[in-house]
């Protein structure tokens, strides 16, 4: 968890402790400057969550602003208590959820239905499957963004969070307001989601035959 | 308990670690730099006008300053008292001194209450000068 100043023992692709205490302090004071540098270390990371969680390009953009520019206004209540990247990150969960149900869009929920307990578990022999041998081409991330669009807001959200965004399980719990073990249901159901429909990709001759 | 453990064992499955590889490994995004030029006027609008460190002493002293400026010019505008005395003294010697010198009053103090009125003065009248 964060430390008074805003550093955060996590192992994520981009350390929270690459913001200067410092930094964060003329933040609070609304320094532009300051947050500018706020920004450029987190622009890149809060679009790319925003931009799946929010199908349409324009209001991707659109919320991604959205969250820097609450964030600027609200950053002198930031405590400290949790790192920046979790608070910026929360902002901009709330703000893709409000801009979801303007859009009217429905939250569907994905369960391990029986059709997918009785299909053939995936060769975890095939070399496409180990951890180490898989090679995200071009076709196939468009196959993993599909299926990551496809999935609901929910399971999306935590999957994004905890492996992409290397966010731990209580972070993502306190973040979302969730129980440690929904979280842990939740990534396992996205994982398994994205598994069947890549399934799919890696197996097309079964799918047709 | 029994439970969590089969969920977190589930978790580091092959498949479920191959897929957490797979999103890890989307690639980055980046915002336009016509996006980030949109931010930062949103965000310079937020921004707090930048004031003075000491304003709240520095406005009234300015305005002080520019009252006393103002009532000193004032001030040297008008035309001297001390001015005026010194040329009244001035006249009066040499009124004076034309008197001693003519024998005749051509000139009259300024206090002076009674004036000669043509061939109506008498030698009293130079006593007023």
């Amino acid at each position: 968890m964060a430390h008074a100043t805003g550093v955060a023992l996590t192992t994520n692709h981009l350390p929270d402790h690459s913001v200067d205490p410092l930094v964060i302090e003329r933040c609070r004071q609304k320094d532009y400057e300051a947050f500018g540098k706020l920004v450029d270390a987190y622009q890149n990371r809060v679009f790319g969550f925003v931009r799946r969680m929010v199908p349409n390009a324009e209001d991707a953009a659109e919320v991604t602003q959205d969250v820097f520019v609450r964030a600027y206004q609200a950053f002198e209540r930031f405590d400290g208590r949790c790192s920046v990247r979790t608070w910026l990150f929360r902002i901009a969960y709330n703000l893709c959820i409000d801009r979801s149900r303007k859009a009217g869009r429905s939250v569907k929920e994905t369960s391990l239905s029986p059709q997918d307990e009785h299909d053939e578990p995936i060769d975890f022999a095939d070399d496409r499957w180990q951890p180490e041998q898989v090679i995200l081409d071009d076709e196939l991330r468009q196959h993993v963004e599909a299926a990551i669009a496809s999935m609901s807001e929910k399971l999306r959200s935590v999957l994004l969070l905890h492996d992409r965004e290397d966010m731990a399980y209580d972070e993502i719990a306190e973040m979302l307001g969730l129980p440690l073990g929904t979280v842990k249901s939740r990534l396992f159901l996205a994982r398994a989601h994205l598994q069947n429909a890549l399934r799919e990709y890696l197996r097309p001759e079964e799918s047709h035959g | 308990m029994d439970n969590r453990q089969d969920l977190d064992a589930r978790l580091r499955e092959p498949g479920q670690e191959a897929v957490r590889n797979l999103v890890a490994s989307l690639p980055e995004d980046e915002p336009s730099l016509a996006w980030r030029a949109q931010l930062n006027e949103r965000l310079m609008r937020e921004a707090p006008r930048r004031r003075p460190k000491f304003g709240w002493v520095l406005r009234p002293v300015a305005a002080v300053g520019l009252a006393c400026a103002a009532y000193f010019a004032f001030l040297a505008a008008q035309p001297s008292k001390s001015g005026s005395l010194e040329e009244t003294l001035v006249r009066l010697h040499q009124a004076a001194q034309m008197q001693d010198g003519l024998g005749t009053v051509t000139q009259v103090s300024l206090s002076s209450s009674k004036t000669p009125q043509g061939e109506n003065w008498q030698e009293t009248d130079l006593e007023l000068l």
